[in-house]
């Protein structure tokens, strides 16, 4: 490699390092402070660029000069800000007591209405911002030309990480942001106003947000995917600097940013799957990140650790009923619902295993898409490449899922809190790509097709039944385990692992167990759903899976059993019917699940068990 | 024949500043021995190093002969050492009994049983030692909703499901009222006298101390100062100098 | 589209549905309490991704709801009149195929249209072979879906990506290139385009090399260190795949960089509207590229389509609404003939199958089932502003088909 050549890529690598970082850094703060894990982080980043698109088009227009550009870029972050402090008072305000993965999915809600706001008000077309006036040549740097935003760029990142420190260093607010960061009690003894604080620090968060999407506007147009494109990726430059840690946000970003210039030379197609690589191998070696301190817990964490309702007559009943009308419904139903129904029975399985790792387990799994597809694809694999029927596919789907997951559980299960459920992200990413890039044999992002049923199986009517005896069986067994005496382990390892390790139980093996058993769940119905589709792609592998999964978990209620199933139901059917009625069904979709959030913190068990025990006179805590 | 628990040289330290330092104690079956000391003392870390949840820097843990330094919290629970907080950990999503029988069913080596009814394992057992440390009335209720003295006699409870030689209770009345404080120590007591078992507790109630405790050390920046029957302790010009702040 | 219209077409579709509180909706859904449908009427179950990638396909359904009132004020098809069922497939194989699954068991529609992306397209296309369902293919570029994984079942007009491909290598063939450097999104298209490349320019010219390949992944390009990466290897010319924003970040780093100084570009679908708008003055000057000049057309059926749509929605004419409007009028075509919406009839009738387009004949050979349909290749200038396509030619897609025997080679049916 020529040096000169060294040099420019380089540069190149800290361009994309300081615009990672800015996109990152508020992240970082806002979880710090607050304890959030804000989902709709990117899409304050599309909001930044399209303000700061259509503002640089209108202002540069009255009068053409770099004033008026950065003016545009200062305004864009300013409103991206105040959208952020809009969410917080309006939505998130409400619901800091119920447990912290809600607020995950209220964000999560945010992103749908903001994704369809976008189109709507923006047009469905990609916006080009003009370029920044006064910077839009190159210089010469030995002998190659690099363009002179990107030297800003190179420049842009520190400054930004030194305006940060600062504020936090100089300023009564950076300093209460710090202490939030570091020792919430003690902020909370000193009566500091949190309201206050939470407020200003979403604000801040968003506008940096907002901010990193404005400066992208003059090398990439504003579109309606960019946030989905940014928050992968500023997640794991979070987690590998250090959940918190700003400086931590900005060494990860070089680090991604160096790494990725250098390594497409070696291996161009790498690029989708080596900043997860990075994010597992530094989870790995130093569980908290590179600047990070150990196990900041997600917030109101002991607000999960509810009793869980005990297994009654009327429970049993309830069961019976339900089996009984499940195997009556293909008498009153159409071919279409049963297929729906189906659906749901899979998506039901697939929520009950997760459940048993968040409900029972307190181990929350951002990537449980990955047992899900690892259980489809191991099942379309062995049907495309070893020729196996649909039984021995179905046999494998739990065994291959169950495998994988035994495997990277045990990396896994030695983390806790929010590393532990990113590194989970991480292994669904890994994961994801090799489905995605390994085109000779999951047919890459076009995935496997003509993956059907067994001739006796393949009318519907044969499949649902197939369907309610496997995910019955899965959702059996998963509630048996519940209640048997390692589900009372694995619960007792929750709500308190200094005590459990004191009784005799290793707190990672019963994870470790749980988390292979959640994975081989997941698997089996991962195979049932690919023999109702006839395919599979990367997708069914993808973020929004196991965003799915969570949210039908949490909508029923984790400390309910019954509660996922429900969940499943609701959330599969709203969408069937939401999805026809118009081109913005995101938007309803994501209001709905708002609604759910706010009336139903509990989730829709949880709250009404409490509503009914509270009518019955009895002390609900 | 060897003590029950024999410690010698135990040390540990935490950046610099030393908690612990060549501590050096012994105790028999069925003897109640009381920790003291003032806050930062260093008591929390040696309970901390007894039943190995802090590996110390030096020295040697035995348990009736048996070198246990180093182990984990698992395998010296198995061992037959029982252990309280001195801030309770309990199973809050759990009744009285459901604690119990996860730490019996864990006892008998279940939990990784995953098809059996555990509703019904252990239950007689669980709802015997509700009543051994008085929390029968309460057995169906949730520990969240307990008060700070009964979630103690939980925490013995839970203690006491593996069959211990040896109990470790840090502040085993904290927060209890005084008649109830020596309700709990005559309890155990009882379980100390009759199963042979050993106790070492802390303690900051010094009534409670001198009257239940069979021997009494006490504990001062890291290193134990004085040892002996209550009424020595009680006359020791050491002791005195420590808890009352004139210089010793 | 406004979402008020958006609403009150949804409204109308369902209006059972409308006045009636969510839960007895949801009820409804599941048990198939099917509104009033008109007898008499074809039924085609539309689908494609309206919500996740509406600038390509709201010009589309603009083209085919264009068409099919034409044709249904002209008296329909024999008398009975077309009838568009159109849903949104979410943008993903998963929602497709349950959507496929109601059109065709709960609506009855007679065949299936549409899809964008080309996973959704397959995963479609694999439905209806399943079901023994027609289905129309509209926007998956994949050559899979007429080769290694076509059906008999489905179909598809829109050049492929080797036939695109092919015209691209064709429309370079004589310049004086040797050393390639190829940039293309990690993603089926983008590779199978890539190689496809390497094949077809080894044909024409045995002596050029490839001398680097660059895969960024789609929508996070890091332009500077690829521009870099492609530089550094000193090619005289590129073949482009890239799209979107990716291209316009690629696009303005390598301008400023100077990497397309005196190199021969070769680029896939820029010189399409639906890509070329969004460019605006920044539209690559020279670049050779697949599109659809729009503005060129001055005469025949195809001027008044553009002319009447211009009139209709009051915007451009895209490549998917002139596609949408041709396929339409196939579709009256394929029914005249078949004279039944019997599926074997229409299948059969769509076999061999020669129409007349607005822009020419059109021959769907049975091997394949793929449409001889062609594009457009010309150079990119800018005029007012924006970016169209100069020196433009429509090269046929007859002569740019994978031959039978590859056909043969890959398609197991």
């Amino acid at each position: 490699m020529e040096p000169s050549f060294f040099v420019v890529q380089t540069l190149n690598g800290l361009a994309s390092a300081s615009a990672l970082f800015i996109a990152a850094c508020g992240l970082t703060i806002i979880f710090g402070v607050t304890r959030i894990v804000n989902f709709a982080h990117g899409s304050f980043y599309m909001l930044g660029a399209y303000f700061a698109v259509l503002l640089a088009d209108r202002l540069l227009g009255i009068h053409y000069g770099p004033l008026m550009f950065w003016v545009a870029v200062l305004l864009a972050a300013l409103g991206a800000g105040v959208l952020g402090a809009v969410m917080e008072l309006t939505l998130l305000r409400r619901i800091y007591k119920a447990p912290e993965l809600f607020q995950l999915l209220a964000t999560f809600g945010v992103v749908l209405i903001v994704q369809d706001a976008v189109v709507w008000l923006f047009g469905p077309q990609d916006l080009l911002g003009p370029r920044a006036p006064g910077l839009t040549g190159a210089v010469d740097i030995l002998g190659h030309r690099f363009p002179v935003y990107e030297l800003m760029l190179v420049f842009a990142g520190p400054v930004v990480l030194a305006a940060i420190w600062l504020l936090f260093n100089r300023t009564r607010f950076g300093i209460l942001v710090r202490a939030a960061t570091h020792d919430r009690e003690m902020l909370a003894a000193l009566g500091v106003n949190q309201a206050v604080l939470f407020t200003a620090a979403v604000f801040l968060g968003c506008a940096l947000a907002g901010l990193a999407g404005a400066l992208e506007i003059a090398r990439k147009p504003a579109t309606p995917h960019m946030d989905v494109n940014i928050i992968a990726e500023a997640f794991v430059v979070t987690v590998i600097g250090g959940m918190g840690s700003v400086p931590g946000a900005f060494l990860a970003a070089v680090l991604i940013g160096v790494l990725q210039a250098f390594g497409i030379l070696v291996f161009p197609k790498i690029t989708l799957v080596l900043v997860f690589l990075v994010m597992a191998v530094v989870l790995v070696v130093r569980p908290w990140g590179l600047l990070g301190r150990p196990e900041p817990q997600l917030r109101g964490e002991p607000a999960m650790m509810l009793p869980l309702a005990p297994w009654s007559r009327t429970a049993s009943l309830w069961a019976l009923a339900g089996v009984a009308a499940l195997v009556a419904f293909p008498l009153i139903a159409d071919a279409f619902a049963l297929k729906l129904v189906i659906e749901v029975m899979v998506f039901a399985l697939f929520a009950m295993s997760l459940n048993l790792l968040l409900g029972l387990g307190g181990v929350i799994s951002f990537g449980h898409a990955a047992w899900f597809g690892l259980g489809a694809y191991g099942a379309a694999l062995a049907v495309r490449h070893l020729g196996a029927p649909m039984e021995l596919a179905l046999l494998l789907a739990p065994l291959t899922a169950g495998a994988v997951a035994a495997l990277a559980g045990a990396f896994i299960v030695r983390l806790s809190g929010v590393y532990l459920a990113m590194l989970t992200l991480a292994v669904a990413q890994v994961v994801y790509a090799v489905a995605f890039q390994w085109v000779e044999v999951t047919g890459g992002d076009n995935g496997l097709i003509g993956i059907w049923p067994s001739d006796w199986a393949s009318g519907r009517l044969a499949y649902y039944y197939l369907t309610l005896m496997l995910a019955g069986a899965g959702i059996a067994l998963l509630i048996r385990v519940s209640f048997s005496p390692f589900g009372y382990a694995l619960r007792a390892a929750r709500d308190s692992a200094l005590r459990a390790e004191t009784v005799g139980i290793n707190v990672r093996r019963q994870r470790w167990a749980a988390f292979t058993l959640a994975g081989a769940a997941a698997g089996l119905a991962g195979g049932l759903y690919v023999f109702s589709k006839g395919n599979i792609d990367p997708g069914a592998l993808a973020i929004p899976t196991s965003v799915d999964a969570l949210a039908m978990a949490l909508l029923g209620g984790v400390q309910t059993i019954t509660g996922p199933i429900l969940g499943a139901a609701a959330l599969h059917l709203m969408k069937d019917f939401v999805m026809p009625l118009t081109d913005y069904w995101r938007v309803l979709l994501g209001l709905v699940i708002i609604g759910f959030v706010l009336v139903f913190p509990g989730g829709v068990v949880g709250t009404l068990r409490g509503l009914a025990a509270r009518r019955g006179g009895e002390a609900s805590r | 024949m060897s003590p029950l628990l024999q410690v010698d040289g135990l040390s540990k330290s935490f950046g610099g500043v030393c908690a612990a330092h060549e501590i050096a104690l012994s105790l028999d079956a069925g003897e109640l021995v009381a920790l003291i000391g003032p806050n930062g003392a260093g008591k929390s870390t040696t309970f901390n190093m007894l039943n190995g949840q802090l590996a110390p820097d030096s020295g040697r843990v035995a348990l009736d002969g048996r070198d246990i330094t180093g182990l984990n919290p698992r395998a010296v629970w198995r061992l037959g050492v029982g252990r309280t907080f001195q801030i309770t950990a309990t199973f809050a999503s759990m009744s009285v009994v459901e604690n119990v029988q996860v730490a019996l069913m864990s006892h008998a080596a279940r939990h990784f049983d995953m098809l059996s009814w555990a509703p019904a394992r252990e239950r007689d057992a669980a709802h015997d030692l509700a009543a051994r440390v008085g929390l029968e009335h309460l057995a169906a209720r949730p520990v969240g909703e307990l008060a700070y003295g009964d979630l103690k006699r939980v925490e013995l409870a839970l203690a006491l499901a593996g069959e211990p030689r040896l109990l470790l209770m840090d502040e085993p009345t904290a927060g209890m009222a005084a008649g109830e404080r020596g309700a709990l120590m005559e309890l155990v007591a009882r379980i100390a006298r009759d199963a042979q078992v050993g106790v070492l507790f802390t303690e900051h109630d010094m009534d409670t101390v001198f009257s239940h405790a069979d021997r009494v050390l006490v504990m001062h920046q890291g290193a134990i100062i004085a040892r002996g029957a209550p009424d020595e302790i009680r006359a020791d010009d050491n002791v005195r100098a420590v808890y009352l702040g004139t210089a010793a | 589209m406004s979402i008020h219209r958006a609403v009150r077409d949804a409204v109308s579709r369902r209006a059972a549905l409308g006045a009636i509180a969510a839960l007895a909706g949801l009820a409804t859904a599941i048990l198939g309490i099917a509104s009033a449908q008109a007898q008499d009427s074809i039924r085609i179950g539309e689908l494609n991704s309206y919500s996740r990638f509406a600038a390509f396909t709201v010009p589309y359904r603009n083209g085919w709801q264009m068409a099919l009132d034409e044709i249904n004020a002209a008296g329909g098809v024999n008398g009975r009149m077309i009838e568009v069922i159109s849903r949104d497939d979410g943008g993903t194989t998963g929602d497709a195929v349950r959507v496929a699954e109601e059109l065709v068991s709960r609506d009855k529609v007679d065949f299936l249209l549409g899809t964008f992306l080309s996973n959704v397209g397959l995963a479609v296309a694999d439905f209806a072979n399943q079901r023994k369902t027609l289905f129309i293919a509209w926007g998956p570029l994949t050559d899979a879906l007429t080769m290694a994984k076509g059906n008999p079942y489905t179909f598809r007009i829109r050049p492929n990506t080797w036939m695109q491909v092919g015209m691209l290598v064709d429309a370079v063939k004589d310049l004086d290139t040797k050393r390639w450097a190829i940039v293309a999104p990690n993603y089926e298209y983008g590779q199978s385009a890539a190689a496809n490349f390497k094949t077809l320019l080894a044909r024409v010219n045995p002596d050029a090399e490839i001398v680097v390949e660059q895969y960024p992944a789609l929508g996070k390009i890091d332009a500077g260190a690829t521009v870099s990466a492609i530089e550094q290897a000193r090619p005289d010319a590129i073949f482009n795949v890239l799209f979107g924003g990716d291209l316009v970040s690629f696009v303005r780093e390598g301008t400023t960089r100077g990497l397309f100084e005196d190199r021969t570009v070769a680029s896939m679908l820029t010189g399409e509207p639906e890509w070329l708008l969004p460019l605006k003055a920044e539209a690559p000057v020279g670049w050779i590229a697949t599109g659809y000049p729009w503005q060129g057309v001055t005469e025949g059926p195809h001027a008044a389509f553009i002319a009447a749509y211009r009139e209709k929605y009051d915007e451009t004419p895209r490549l998917g609404s002139m596609l949408g409007y041709v396929i339409m009028y196939m579709i009256r075509d394929m029914l005249l003939e078949a004279d039944s919406t019997d599926t074997d009839a229409m299948v059969a009738a769509l076999e061999d199958f020669s129409f007349e387009s607005i822009v020419g004949p059109v021959t769907i050979r049975s091997i394949d089932n793929q449409g001889s349909f062609g594009a457009w290749v010309g150079r990119i200038a800018v005029e007012d502003g924006s970016g169209t396509l100069t020196d433009w030619r429509y090269y046929d897609g007859t002569d740019f088909l994978a031959s039978e025997d590859e056909v043969e080679a890959m398609r197991g049916d």
